[in-house]
């Protein structure tokens, strides 16, 4: 019997890696977390909500453009020489029924998001809409943060919701207005922020692992 | 139709060592990954790792791109569509000898 041979792992679990790999740095938990936190942040300064919305936008075009370079610049330099470096498969099969249910969900948070406040305006009044801000933030930031963990399988993920619907069910309670789901935003976006750098921490403090030369 | 001990002694030595057969595992789950990543998931030593990927890259099965990242030496490994078919096939025959055996 040969013991000094690890378990040969299943197709599965050689996906499944991939996915830890990609999110075991927490590269991406910054950039969403940035995103976050800027939007909350917007909300506390009093200027037009147009220009406002304005800010949001660029922020979301400076990361959606910058956000790859950044982010392969920093996985270059911290994660794969610790963690090795390996590209998913781009010609995946038919997604499975976790991966449509993930599909599912990612459509749904973001008509949520597009048009959920629009119809509550319209459903209960601009006024009344304010109050419940706080705990339609959270849910989407929630929804969007549980769809992450579906396809991540990262219990960090998990951590998130939690802190998020605490913090959220206190700013219901105190805070029921636009500023409340400012405070949301914000603190969705310091928990990112900190998951992510204790993440890319952790990864930093692992040995580099040097190929023999080439 | 093929018998059972021969369906057996079909299959592809070269896919069928543990460590190989690993590798190739892993390998079918990425388009390409680099030495470093298959060392950590595969647990082998650096040795045994750069043997197996080299009688692998005899076989035709994969590719193996040597190249630096700054001074930093890199290898990147794929699979061919030889070793993709190789796997697949490896993959088909090894259910049929588990439904033989029940």
């Amino acid at each position: 019997m040969q013991t000094g041979y690890p378990r040969v792992p299943t197709p599965e679990d050689a996906v499944g890696a991939v996915h830890r790999r990609y999110n075991a740095d927490g590269i991406s938990d910054l950039v969403f977390g940035v995103l976050s936190a800027g939007y909350g942040l917007i909300g506390f300064i009093d200027l037009d909500p147009h220009i406002k919305e304005a800010v949001f936008v660029l922020l979301i075009a400076v990361l959606g453009l910058g956000g790859p370079d950044i982010q392969t610049f920093l996985r270059r330099r911290f994660t794969d020489p610790r963690l090795g470096y390996a590209k998913p498969r781009s010609d995946t099969e038919a997604p499975s029924g976790q991966g449509r249910l993930v599909t599912v969900l990612w459509v749904a948070a973001l008509l949520l998001f597009f048009f959920g406040r629009w119809i509550l305006r319209l459903a209960v009044g601009t006024d009344h809409s304010a109050r419940f801000s706080p705990m339609v933030a959270a849910l989407e930031a929630c929804l969007l943060t549980l769809m992450a963990a579906l396809g991540a399988g990262s219990p960090r993920f998990y951590v998130y919701v939690t802190a998020l619907l605490g913090w959220a069910a206190l700013v219901q309670f105190w805070w029921p207005s636009r500023l409340g789901e400012s405070a949301v935003w914000l603190a969705a976006g310091v928990i990112y922020l900190v998951g992510g750098g204790v993440a890319l921490w952790r990864t930093y403090r692992l040995p580099v692992l040097d190929e023999p030369a080439a | 139709m093929t018998s059972f001990p021969r369906q057996a002694a079909g299959l592809d030595r070269m896919i069928h060592e543990p460590a190989r057969l690993t590798l190739m595992v892993l390998l079918s789950a990425v388009d390409e990954a680099d030495f470093v990543y298959l060392l950590r998931e595969s647990g082998l030593t650096k040795g045994n790792l750069g043997s197996h990927l080299t009688r692998l890259e005899e076989a035709g099965y994969v590719e193996i791109e040597k190249g630096f990242v700054g001074k930093v030496p890199r290898t990147v490994v794929r699979l061919t569509a030889a070793g993709q078919r190789a796997f697949t096939s490896y993959r088909t025959m090894l259910r049929k000898i588990a439904a033989h055996l029940g």
